[in-house]
Parts: C-alpha cells; sequence; structure tokens
C-alpha cells in the first residue's frame, strides 16, 4: 500500500517538530541562564545562622525599649552617657595635638636704602674704611634680581673687617631673613641694635626675627620698648 | 518592662483560634525576615526581590498545609516546641526560596534566542507561542503530540491562571471583560496574565521537549543513509549538523532556494524510504 500525500505531511511535520525540539535544546544548552539554588543548602545555611534567634538584632532593640521605659532605666542610661561624655572630653586633652605657636611665616619688605654721603663720611669715622668699602660694594647690588645672593659675601667681609659697623650688621640680617634663614638673622640684628639703639628700624627686624624664631618673650619685650614713647 | 515577644509557634498555634490581625502581621514578620535574610546573602536575591510578598504568603500557605492537622482549634495546634517548628520554618522558607529562584532562571530561560531552519534568530518564549494553538487550545482540535503539551501545560498551571489563560487567548475575552466576571481590577487581569504566560511556557517547554521520540528519530537517521549525491548533503547538514538553509547554501555553494527544493525532495525520499512512511 503507497502511503497518500496527507501521511507525508504528517511525516514532514514531525521531522519539523523534532528539528524544532533539537534547536531548542541547544539555544537552552548554550544560555547563561544564572544560579540555581538548593534548598537543602539555604537551610543549613539559615538553621545555622538562625535568624530568628535570641541573638537577633530586633531582640536588641527590645531591650533597649524596654531599659528606658522607666524612670530608674532612664538615669542609669542619662548617667552613662554622661561619664562616657566626661571621660571623652579628658581623653581628647590628654590626646589632642596642640599646635606649635604660630610664627611669621612671610618675609619681611625690603627696607629702602639710599646712598648717603653725608652718613657715609660719619660712617667713615667710627668704622675701619675698608669695611666701610665693603658695605658700599654690597650696597652697590640694591634693586638687582639677586641682591641678597650678592650682597651676603660682601656685608660678611665688612662685618669681619669691622664688627662695629651697624648698617653691615643691619643688612646682613635683613637679606639672611629674607633667605628665609630668620635664625641666623637674629644675631647681626641684635648686634645692630646693639651699636645703635636709637635706631627703631633695627629693632623693628630684629621684631620679625624674633617672632619667626618662635622666640616670643624676646619679641613681647622688644614690642614694649618700641612702643614707649621716645 | 514589656510583654514577652511570643515566640513562632505560639504565634503558629493563635493562628488556629481567633487570632487577631497583630498576631498574623507579627507571624508574617518572622518569615519575611528569614526571606530577606537568605536574599541578602545569596547572589540570586537580585532575581526575586520582587518576589518577597509572594514568598512570605506561599511559606504561610506550606506551613498551614504540611503543620496544621484538620480538626477543631485545640487538635489545629502545633504540640512540638519551638525549635521544632523554627526547624520546619527556616527549611520551608528555603524550599520557597529556591523555588522561586529557580523558576525565576526558568523564565529567563525563555528570552534565549534560537535560529529557525530557516535562518530566522527568534526569542524561544515566541518560538512557543507559535507551537501552541490556541484558538483551539485545550480542545484537542488540533496536532495530537503538541495538543497533549498543551494539555499537559494547562493542567500545571493554577486554576485561575488556566481559565484566564484560555479565556484571553483561545476565547478572544478582553480583558476588561475578565476583570469584571472575577470582580477584580483591570491591572492585576495585566499582571497576573504576563505571569501565567510565563508559567504556561514553561510548563509547555517541559512537555515539548519530554514529546520527543527517539524511535522516530532513529528511523529518520536509518532512511536518510538511503539518500545519495546533495540530497544526502543537504539532508545531513539540516538534521544532523542543525544548519540554516543559508549556511547549507554557503557550505555547497548552492542558492538558497535550490536547497529548500533539495531539502524538501529529501524529506519526500526518506519517508518513501521507510516502511509505512516511516510513521510507525
Amino acid at each position: 500500500m503507497t502511503p497518500g500525500p496527507d501521511a507525508f505531511a504528517e511525516f514532514s511535520r514531525r521531522l519539523d517538530a523534532e528539528d524544532m525540539r533539537e534547536r531548542v535544546r541547544r539555544a537552552l544548552d548554550s544560555a547563561t541562564t544564572g544560579p540555581m539554588e538548593d534548598p537543602a543548602d539555604l537551610s543549613r545555611a539559615l538553621e545555622a545562622a538562625d535568624p530568628l534567634g535570641e541573638g537577633g538584632d530586633r531582640r536588641w532593640t527590645v531591650a533597649i525599649r524596654d531599659l528606658v521605659g522607666a524612670w530608674p532605666g532612664r538615669v542609669a542610661v542619662a548617667t552613662a552617657l554622661g561619664a562616657a561624655l566626661v571621660a571623652g572630653l579628658i581623653v581628647g586633652r590628654v590626646t589632642t595635638h596642640i599646635p606649635a605657636p604660630a610664627v611669621v611665616a612671610q618675609a619681611p619688605p625690603l627696607p629702602a636704602y639710599r646712598p648717603q654721603p653725608d652718613r657715609g663720611l660719619a660712617l667713615g669715622e667710627i668704622t675701619a674704611p675698608a669695611s666701610a668699602q665693603k658695605f658700599r660694594e654690597a650696597m652697590a647690588r640694591y634693586g638687582e634680581a639677586d641682591f641678597a645672593q650678592r650682597a651676603m659675601p660682601l656685608l660678611r667681609e665688612a662685618i669681619a673687617v669691622d664688627p662695629r659697623n651697624d648698617q653691615a650688621q643691619f643688612w646682613l640680617g635683613v637679606v639672611l631673613l629674607r633667605d628665609g634663614r630668620a635664625a641666623d638673622a637674629a644675631a647681626p640684628l641684635e648686634a645692630a641694635a646693639r651699636l645703635a639703639p636709637a635706631d627703631r628700624t633695627y629693632k623693628g627686624y630684629l621684631l620679625y626675627a624674633y617672632l619667626q624664631i618662635g622666640a616670643l618673650q624676646r619679641a613681647q619685650a622688644l614690642q614694649q620698648e618700641l612702643l614707649k614713647p621716645r | 518592662m514589656g510583654p514577652r515577644p511570643r515566640s513562632e509557634v505560639e504565634l503558629f498555634n493563635a493562628l488556629a483560634g481567633t487570632a487577631d490581625q497583630a498576631d498574623l502581621d507579627e507571624y508574617r514578620t518572622r518569615i519575611r525576615k528569614c526571606v530577606l535574610w537568605l536574599l541578602g546573602r545569596r547572589p540570586s536575591g537580585e532575581l526575586v526581590v520582587g518576589d518577597v510578598p509572594d514568598m512570605v504568603e506561599e511559606v504561610v500557605t506550606r506551613l498551614e498545609a504540611h503543620l496544621r492537622p484538620p480538626g477543631d482549634e485545640l487538635t489545629r495546634r502545633f504540640a512540638g516546641s519551638n525549635e521544632q517548628f523554627r526547624r520546619y520554618l527556616y527549611r520551608t522558607v528555603s524550599s520557597v526560596y529556591a523555588d522561586t529562584v529557580n523558576l525565576r532562571v526558568r523564565l529567563r530561560s525563555l528570552d534565549a534566542p534560537i535560529v529557525t531552519s530557516d535562518g530566522d534568530e527568534r526569542v524561544l518564549g515566541d518560538v512557543l507561542d507559535d507551537l501552541v494553538e490556541w484558538p483551539t487550545a485545550g480542545e484537542g482540535l488540533g496536532r495530537p503530540d503538541l495538543d497533549a503539551g498543551v494539555q499537559r501545560a494547562l493542567a500545571r498551571v493554577s486554576e485561575r491562571c488556566r481559565r484566564w489563560l484560555l479565556a484571553f487567548h483561545r476565547d478572544g475575552t478582553p480583558i476588561k471583560e475578565i476583570a469584571r466576571q472575577d470582580g477584580v481590577r483591570v491591572n492585576n487581569v495585566e499582571v497576573a496574565l504576563t505571569r501565567c504566560r510565563g508559567y504556561f511556557r514553561l510548563a509547555f517547554l517541559d512537555a515539548f521537549l519530554a514529546a520527543g521520540d527517539e524511535r522516530f528519530r532513529a528511523r529518520v537517521a536509518a532512511g536518510s543513509r538511503r539518500l545519495s549525491g546533495l540530497h544526502a548533503a543537504v539532508f545531513r547538514a539540516s538534521w544532523t549538523e542543525r544548519r540554516t538553509l543559508a549556511e547549507t547554501a554557503t557550505l555547497l555553494r548552492l542558492e538558497r532556494d535550490k536547497v529548500k527544493t533539495l531539502l524538501a525532495e529529501a524529506k519526500e525520499q526518506v519517508w518513501r524510504a521507510l516502511p509505512e512512511g516511516g510513521l510507525e
């Protein structure tokens, strides 16, 4: 018996269905679906953690509510909080770092300098001529960009020749101050102030030096002296 | 001091009688805590974030079914200790959580791309929808193998899902009318239909895959061995290697229409090569 066209159509449908079934299987195999869960694993984890147990966080909230629900509990909580505050303050005072006194960080302005022939003659009278010469050589650089670097060795030479040269002492202190070396500047500025006690400019720059090195007592004493009427 | 918190078994037993709403709420809160504990610690948690209320209700239902014997208020109480009850509770929560995650993962698989024999790339869920002949679904009037799958899938979804799916897809009842008949909101029907369609697709997928006929495939393989030349090459590429028409055409350096014709001829030759047309 020869099967009819309906039989072939049915065969073809079954063939197509089997083909589709295989393609669906392959699509499912290659699809990334995500983690599957095993109830036994979950149950073990849940039983071990026991989130409804006595140690649960809800018990803490109940305990706290119970504690502050009556006056003795409230007083106890307030006392404990007060004690904690006092202890915190004490610990804070002991451990908090107190910063060092602030010092003047900025370099002082460069004083004005004008060569004074009269003063030069006078200078010549009270200081050695070689020292005066070196001082004038140093101050000849005044106004140049590298004045401090170029004048410093000449000023040192002028002082070496004659330590009584108050102007050389003062300007050496000034260039050291502007170079950020306040500790080194204090000595020549003190010498200048000692040699010419009436010169308030010398003392003003010495005050700068004291403030920068944190010599507050000396700075206060010098300030008092400067504030005194002449 | 406030009243002592009630244990889980006390809450469960309270529900056997005339429990008030506070007891039920507290009972649900405890269950939710367990569900959230798992959800927050498992990588799968993000999949089921939106299912927490449903999971809680499912745990309540399962505990009722497993631990609540029929009878009066006294016999409907759980006789064991709170530790025993809690252990049941944890196991039930774990089981519901795993079922929900696994269902979500399976629903995701319906989005997998599938390449048909014609070379079209489609989503698996849409392919399954095409296989279901909704106009006659549930009536056994379509193709017997697929009808059986539809029947099995419909039997596996809930009664409400089954009723609404058939009403909407087979009978063409508007969603508004379904909502009116069941006394629910239109939005509820829309959301439920989307869910029900997913559950049905999964059930149908299982039935469809299970309906594979190993004997039929073996007979086709035997019949195909009698093919020769291009017919054998085209049938092998399609049936054995699952290539698309375009891929086969490229492989054999033929026109796509020619491959289609050759494949149809090869199918007929295989059919003729089998006794009784390969159907038995």
